[in-house]
This record gives structure tokens, C-alpha cells and sequence, in this order.
């Protein structure tokens, strides 16, 4: 009752944003792959109890000369977020951006994983496609005829669907972003649901960026 | 008033007297005891070393309890840690390194230990220590043998001694015994990589899985079905514990284990085979290595590890299998008409016919972690 009280709010709340968007509005700015946290979601309010424990962003410095990759864990849920690794490299090209975050539940035993990747050429964006769809993961993704999110979105094929967990993907402009959900005690229509209402979420943080 | 008087005088006599035959007593008591307590020798180890070499021709292995915690030696300590340990298989004659103290330092010991209970590594027939040994770190050869197969045992020992006065008159007293209890592996070989300093919490699931083995095709067997079987991962597609550095611009692949141990949940096929190469390399069987099928094809009907799915037919991008000149193949059962877990089966002949309907059937060179990933063409490493 709890879960169905938060999904039907947030979609309310959602709705009511989007719907403040020019409706018409094109994912043709492009976002500068040096703002990724402004996509990336800060927190996930949607579902109780959900605690960032690990995050990895790689991204380019203000000056654009060197890349950064930053690496946070939490040990526990008591513990706070702290950074573990932390490198720079020099660069020559500009390069792109991504954040992967990782978040549980207390025991671990329920996950959510969000992928956010800046892509800076169509053939990086195209590579970036390939990668996630067709290469890292066994269950082969279909490419939805009409975009569920975003310009062009890919879920898994029905065979090889699960019972508590969904994956979707989508594009908009030139981020690709992955959100994987693993939950119990929900039935498999309202996993569907958040996920679809977690990629709303980075969508409007895109759309947000494309109207500074 | 005057008979009161010495009739008070009289009670407060009579109340001193009953205080001090009391006080008395209690002193005599005391002392009695006290001195008896005093007479009574103990010895006991504070600190017992089970991994002391860089090798382990005479000591135990050398494990860790996962990426980011040592197993600290001594590995007990008394009232402060007690860490467990690993042997190979049928070692015999083990050295341990033990730190003693007592409670008279006027006294030699002669000191035995016995295993009252569990299945131990050896015994303490008889060492001496005299007042110069306490407090310092000694060498004791254990008389017997650790089990000469797989598992994971737990074993108490029970510590006596004999004391002797250094002086005369040179009457033995028995001390008052000891119990220290203690947990320990036996592996099958020297473990290797990529987990040649194995990791407890994998030695956890290892060392039981094979309990009992004590060949190395009984213990893949072990392995690869105890993993499909009992260990309660659930099978899910739309994610891995193997995972890029960078997208698209990769330079290293990791196998996130800590992670995968620590959910202990869902698992693809990357996550079961990869694990497997670990579980085998940790007791040091022979390295079973990972190897990807490439697709996309349709299987037959398989039924997938966990209770999520039961028999299906999929399509795969790409599977992943556990790999020692056959295939071992701890995610899916095969052929629902007389179902089997894959284990040493001819990739191209019956595997592939009881797994592959229709699509590409690439198979890539096998690798295990630390190797370069023959598909990805870049370094591969476990966190």
C-alpha cells in the first residue's frame, strides 16, 4: 500500500513537471560531458530506504586538459560515502563522461544500477548503443518502436523477462543512460513502473541542462 | 542505672569477643585459601601462530579474509582474536608457534595438548618450558595429521601441564587445564591465481562445496554442481559483476567479487563461471577457466540457476562457461527430457547439441582473471 502510495505521487509530481516542458521540446543541445552531475540522480526519493553505496564518475576537468575518475563507497548504511580511489590523466581530445551508481537496500539483497554515459560523436554514442545492448549483458535488448523515454529506448526481449527485476535503456540527445532495478515484495508491473519513473527523472535533469 | 551499666559493659564485652572469633575465623579462612589459590600453578597460551612462513612446507597456508581485511598473525590471541586458517590436504607434522604465560614463574611445565573434540591437526605429546620460555614465542612440532581431503573444520584443544618446582622439594603439581577452540580449511593443492591468497569468504563456499573431495575431478564436479545447486544465486541476464573501467572507452575489465559476495543474489553467466574459476583456484584444483560463447543464439530449453524461471528458451547475445579442456558450466541445467548441469562436456559435441537451437555459435579462447579477455582484448582483474 506504502509502495503503491509513493509510485502514485511521484508520478502525479512527475506529470506535473513534465508537463511544465515545452512539449515540443528536441533533445538537440548537447550536454557538456563536464556537468554529468547535474544528470545524474542525486537521491532516489521514490522508494524507501534506497542508500547510494558506491559510485564511479569519470569525467573532464573544468579545463578540459585532464580526465578525472573518482571512485566512492559506503561501507554500510551507517557509514558515510567516502572516495576510495581517485585518479587524473592528461588528455589530448575532449572526452566524454559517465557515472555508474550502485544502490541498495539494508542487506544488499534488493539493487538498483544507473548508468549515465556524456557521449561527445555520434560514433561514440553509436559504440555506446552496441556495448550495452548487444555485448555486456546475455539477455539481448529490443529497441521499442515508439521511444518509452527519450529519443530511443531498448528493454529486454519477453523470453528472457524476470519476475523482480527490469532493465531499461534510452537515449536523449547525446546521453545514454541504463537504470537496472531489483526489488522484492513487488509485483513485476510496479518494477516496470519505477523504472520508468527513475528514467523520467535523469530525463528531466537532461532536459533541465539543455534549457541553462 | 547501675545494674544497666554493667550489664551494657557486660554485652559489649561479650560482643568484642563474638567480633574477634569472628574476625578470626574469616582471617584464617582466608588466608587458608589464599594460600592454597597461590600454590595452585597454571600455564596457558596467550598467542598461537598457525601462519608464520612465506611458504607453508611446516605452517599453514597464507588466506585473507576478503579484498580488504588480512588475517592478522598470531591468529589467536587470548580474549582478543581467533582467526582461522588453512592446510593442504593430509599435511602432516604442522608447526605451530606459541606464546605461553602462568601464573608462578618458579615452575617448569611440561605441557600437552589433546583434541577433545572436532577434527584437529595435531597434538602436543609433550614440550617443557621452564620459567625463561614464558612470554617468549616457541616452536612446537603437533604429532599427526590434518584430514586428507576438502572441508572446513572446527576442533578444540585441551592444554595441560605438569609443573615442577625449580627448587626443592621437587613434588609435580597438575595444573589446571586449558581450552583453546580453533577453525581451519584443508585444500586440495597450493592454491594459485587468480586467487592464490584465497579469501575466507570464499574458502567459506569452497571448502564446503567440496567437503569430502579429494581428487580434482570430484572436486570441479563438487563445484560446479554445488553451485547450481545449494548456493541460492538466482539467474538475471540484465546484469554482471563483470564490468567495464570506462564506457565505450574501456581499458580493464573487473569481476566486482566483493560485491557479488556481498549481495550474494543474482548472478549472470559471466558471474557463475568467473566464480567458479575461483572457487577451483582457492583449494588449488586445477584452474578452471572462463570461456565466451559468442551469439546471438536461440537455446533449447534450459532451465537457469535460482527459482526464478524453470525450463525456457531464450536468446542469448553470448554465454559464458567455466572451462578445463571441457566445458563446466555451473548456470543453467540442459536437456529437460533427462536434465544434467553441464560438467566436462565437448563444447562443439553434446553441450552444443543440448544447449543451441538456432544462431551464431562463436566460441573465443578461454582466460582466466588476471589474463587479458580474448573478446574484450584488454587486461582483466578481480576487486
Amino acid at each position: 500500500m506504502k509502495n503503491k502510495y509513493f509510485v502514485v505521487s511521484l508520478s502525479i509530481y512527475l506529470t506535473f513537471v513534465y508537463s511544465a516542458i515545452p512539449q515540443n521540446a528536441e533533445f538537440k543541445k548537447e550536454i557538456n560531458p563536464i556537468n554529468i552531475d547535474n544528470i545524474k540522480i542525486q537521491d532516489i526519493d521514490l522508494i524507501d530506504n534506497f542508500v547510494l553505496f558506491h559510485e564511479r564518475v569519470i569525467k573532464p576537468d573544468k579545463s578540459g586538459n585532464n580526465q578525472i575518475m573518482q571512485i566512492w563507497r559506503k561501507d554500510s548504511t551507517n557509514t558515510s560515502l567516502k572516495i576510495v580511489e581517485e585518479t587524473k590523466q592528461s588528455i589530448v581530445n575532449p572526452v566524454g563522461s559517465s557515472c555508474l551508481q550502485k544502490w541498495y537496500r539494508e542487506g544488499k539483497k534488493e539493487k538498483i544500477e544507473i548508468n549515465v554515459i556524456i557521449c561527445t560523436s555520434e560514433s561514440e554514442m553509436e559504440k555506446t548503443i552496441n556495448l550495452f545492448t548487444n555485448q555486456m549483458f546475455a539477455s539481448q535488448y529490443d529497441s521499442t518502436e515508439t521511444p518509452i523515454i527519450g529519443e530511443k529506448s531498448w528493454i529486454p526481449k519477453s523470453t528472457t523477462s524476470q519476475m523482480d527485476s527490469y532493465s531499461l535503456m534510452f537515449k536523449a540527445s547525446n546521453v545514454f543512460v541504463r537504470i537496472y532495478i531489483n526489488l522484492n515484495n513487488y509485483s513485476l508491473d510496479e518494477i516496470i513502473k519505477i523504472s520508468k519513473l527513475l528514467a523520467r527523472k535523469v530525463e528531466n535533469n537532461i532536459i533541465k541542462e539543455q534549457f541553462k | 542505672m547501675k545494674w544497666n551499666k554493667n550489664k551494657l559493659i557486660g554485652a559489649i564485652r561479650f560482643l568484642q569477643k563474638e567480633k574477634m572469633c569472628l574476625l578470626m575465623l574469616f582471617l584464617t579462612m582466608f588466608a587458608l585459601f589464599g594460600n592454597l589459590d597461590a600454590q595452585t600453578p597454571q600455564i596457558w597460551p596467550v598467542e598461537i601462530c598457525f601462519n608464520y612462513e612465506s611458504g607453508n612446507t611446516n605452517d599453514a597456508v597464507t588466506i585473507r579474509k576478503n579484498a580488504s581485511t588480512e588475517i592478522t598473525v598470531p591468529e589467536y590471541v587470548k580474549d582478543t582474536r581467533n582467526e582461522s586458517c588453512a592446510y593442504i590436504m593430509g599435511q602432516s607434522n604442522c608447526k605451530i608457534k606459541v606464546k605461553f604465560n602462568s601464573n608462578n614463574n618458579n615452575m617448569n611445565y611440561l605441557v600437552r595438548t589433546t583434541v577433545i573434540s572436532g577434527t584437529g591437526i595435531g597434538n602436543v605429546c609433550g614440550i617443557l618450558i621452564a620459567p625463561c620460555d614464558l612470554n617468549k614465542t616457541i616452536t612446537i612440532e603437533l604429532s599427526g595429521a590434518v584430514p586428507g581431503s576438502i572441508g572446513k573444520h572446527n576442533f578444540t584443544w585441551k592444554w595441560e601441564a605438569t609443573a615442577l618446582p625449580i627448587n626443592a622439594p621437587y613434588c609435580p603439581i597438575n595444573c589446571t587445564s586449558v581450552n583453546t577452540t580453533h577453525t581451519y580449511y584443508t585444500l586440495l593443492a597450493t592454491p594459485q591465481a587468480p586467487m592464490s591468497i584465497p579469501w575466507s569468504e570464499v574458502l567459506d563456499k569452497a571448502c564446503v562445496w567440496a567437503n569430502g573431495q579429494n581428487t580434482n575431478s570430484s572436486v570441479l564436479h563438487s563445484l560446479t554442481s554445488r553451485l547450481y545447486l545449494n548456493s541460492g544465486l538466482d539467474y538475471d541476464g540484465n546484469q554482471s559483476h563483470y564490468e567495464p573501467d570506462n564506457w565505450p572507452y574501456y581499458t580493464k575489465f573487473t569481476f566486482h567479487l566483493t560485491d557479488f559476495l556481498n549481495e550474494w543474489n543474482k548472478a549472470d553467466c559471466q558471474d557463475c563461471s568467473m566464480f567458479l574459476s575461483i572457487l577451483s583456484s582457492s583449494i588449488g584444483a586445477s584452474l578452471t577457466q572462463t570461456r565466451r560463447i559468442q551469439g546471438s543464439f536461440y537455446t533449447k530449453n534450459i532451465e537457469p540457476i535460482g527459482t526464478t524461471y524453470g525450463w525456457i528458451t531464450t536468446r542469448w547475445s553470448f554465454h559464458h562457461v567455466g572451462w578445463l579442456n571441457n566445458v563446466y558450466d555451473p548456470a543453467i541445467k540442459i536437456n529437460q527430457s533427462s536434465p544434467y548441469i553441464p560438467i566436462d562436456k565437448n563444447i562443439e559435441n553434446q553441450y552444443k547439441t543440448d544447449l543451441y537451437s538456432s544462431g551464431t555459435w562463436s566460441p573465443f579462447s578461454a582466460f582466466y582473471l588476471g589474463q587479458t579477455d580474448p573478446y574484450w582484448g584488454v587486461p582483466t582483474e578481480i576487486k
